[in-house]
């Protein structure tokens, strides 16, 4: 007997890369999800009143963007890409590479912040953005090579050529730690901040949920005109902002945010549709926080209005909490609960056989302890914020740091039921 | 029930999509399936185009549809037009989904 499945088999088995290249981005980002909070602890008294500097509150920023952020977007990345354009990676060295670098790099990057050591900083900094480059060749190439999925493909575009920003504004911050080149360090370093939490990851964010939603949610696809539009003002949202904080046009940086909010107001309206349209039912605790996340991301763009005029005191903390805490980290967090245990899954299963349900490789437990914990932790540093009381902070990150304890629980839970699969599988 | 066909849609209710928990019959992947002479042709989706279970679920349908008696050769047929959309879950499988 012949079994021929012509229009997709080929190339398939090439598109699922070894389980070791996306699970240890996905490791990475758990552990330096723990590092996050624990710097956080150290620089909470700091936090409320936080406008910039090394220190913990820095240190805990990048190991928030790059370690876990930038982490799970590499591990996504790398592997849900080539699927999704069904173009596979032009090879599989350079992503091995790039962890060997962007994981340490960040690591000593982060360290430098925290302690101040310039020369860890430096080098940190120029592994990461190493590890980075890698990365954006290898998506800008795997993105050149299709023509489909275009909602998806343009946001990781705009993605792309944010990160490819965000890098050189991140070397000029590096240099000019030692050597002063730049007028003004704050406004870069803002510029950089938007750009890698609106144009990086928050185009990632926004192009992968288009996947991602509908297929945990049994819903139908959202419809390509809306998210069109909502990109495109995203874009110009972007060039305003960014152009607004580097050239000190509170003008340009208001129109920016509001053409922004509109552009993320269609997103989400296209989401809850989409949601609505679902045939399952119940979504569990993962998509609570996507809710979530969904409530914070219009409301860092208020906060972000109201640190331009001042309207609001300690903004830019809350803002920050708002944008990176609130919408990001609770968005990656949820999508990778779901992500983590459907890709072991897929590498559990043999040719042939039925990979396992995703439901029996997800350890519920811990993922309740973090539930609890992250809207414990939301709640408490969020009113400790406002009204300046660090001890509340404090607390707030201790809660969110048991949280992230639970999440390394979970990784180590999945990695050991697909490790078993995979051993039960074995001829 | 001895038509091939209908021996190859109750034997395809033996693949599961393992984050929808369903069969992929049950779950309205399998659009068609047609006997032209001693073959099957089978069209078939997934609920998205990007879907990176895809691949699997191919597989195990070329491997529980290899015993099917009179059938020498299986085409199954990837297709995206018409997309695959919720309504064309079965009430049985809906009823999974609701449970």
């Amino acid at each position: 007997m012949t079994l021929v499945a012509s229009s997709f088999l080929g190339g398939a088995k090439s598109r699922l890369l070894p389980a070791s290249i996306p699970f240890r981005f996905f490791g990475a980002a758990v552990l330096f999800h723990v590092a996050f909070w624990v710097l956080l602890f150290f620089g909470a008294e700091d936090l409320s009143r936080f406008v910039g500097g090394q220190g913990p509150v820095l240190g805990a920023i990048h190991s928030l963007t790059l370690g876990v952020f930038a982490m799970a977007a590499m591990g996504a990345a790398f592997q849900l890409l080539p699927v999704a354009t069904k173009a596979p990676l032009m090879a599989v060295w350079p992503a091995r590479l790039a962890s060997w670098l962007a994981i340490p790099g960040t690591a000593l990057l982060v360290t430098g912040m925290t302690t101040s050591l310039h020369e860890l900083q430096a080098l940190g900094g120029l592994l990461a953005i190493g590890g980075l480059v890698i990365f954006v060749m290898l998506v800008a190439d795997n993105l050149r090579r299709t023509s489909g999925m275009v909602l998806v493909t343009s946001n990781a575009w705009v993605a792309v050529l944010s990160l490819v920003a965000i890098l050189g504004l991140g070397f000029l911050l590096i240099v000019d730690q030692e050597h002063g080149l730049l007028p003004d360090h704050g406004r870069v370093a803002i510029a950089h901040m938007v750009l890698a939490t609106y144009g990086f990851m928050g185009m990632l964010a926004i192009g992968f949920s288009y996947i991602l939603v509908p297929m945990f949610a049994l819903s139908p696809a959202p419809s390509a005109a809306m998210g069109k539009s909502s990109l495109a003002l995203s874009v110009i949202a972007l060039v305003l902002t960014v152009g607004g904080v580097l050239s000190s046009s509170a003008a340009l940086i208001v129109v920016g945010t509001i053409v922004g909010l509109v552009g993320v107001v269609l997103h989400l309206r296209l989401m809850v549709e989409t949601l609505d349209r679902r045939m399952r039912k119940q979504l569990g605790p993962s998509f609570v926080l996507v809710r979530l996340a969904w409530v914070f991301l219009p409301l860092s763009f208020v906060l972000g209005s109201a640190m331009t005029g001042d309207l609001v005191s300690r903004a830019p903390a809350l803002f920050g909490f708002a944008a990176l805490v609130g919408w990001l980290l609770t968005f990656v967090v949820a999508m990778l609960q779901r992500i983590v245990p459907f890709l072991a899954s897929m590498h559990a299963a043999k040719t042939g056989r039925a990979p396992p349900l995703v439901s029996a490789l997800t350890p519920e437990a811990p993922l309740k302890v973090h539930f609890w914990c992250h809207l414990a932790a939301l709640a408490l540093i969020g009113f400790g914020i406002a009204l300046d009381l660090s001890m509340v902070i404090k607390i707030g990150v201790a809660i969110g740091c048991v949280g992230a304890l639970a999440f390394v629980a979970f990784f180590a839970m999945v990695m050991v039921r697909l490790a078993r699969q995979r051993s039960a599988a074995s001829p | 029930m001895t038509d091939p066909i209908d021996i190859a849609r109750d034997m395809l209710k033996q693949v599961i999509d393992p984050e929808a928990g369903l069969n992929i019959v049950d779950l309205g992947l399998i659009y068609d399936i047609r006997r032209k002479g001693d073959a099957l042709e089978i069209d078939m989706t997934f609920t998205t185009e990007a879907c990176p279970v895809g691949p699997s679920l191919l597989a195990e349908v070329q491997e529980v549809l290899k015993d099917v008696q009179g059938i020498a050769r299986v085409d199954v047929d990837v297709v995206f037009d018409p997309p695959w959309s919720p309504e064309r879950i079965s009430p049985e499988g809906r009823a999974l989904l609701d449970g």
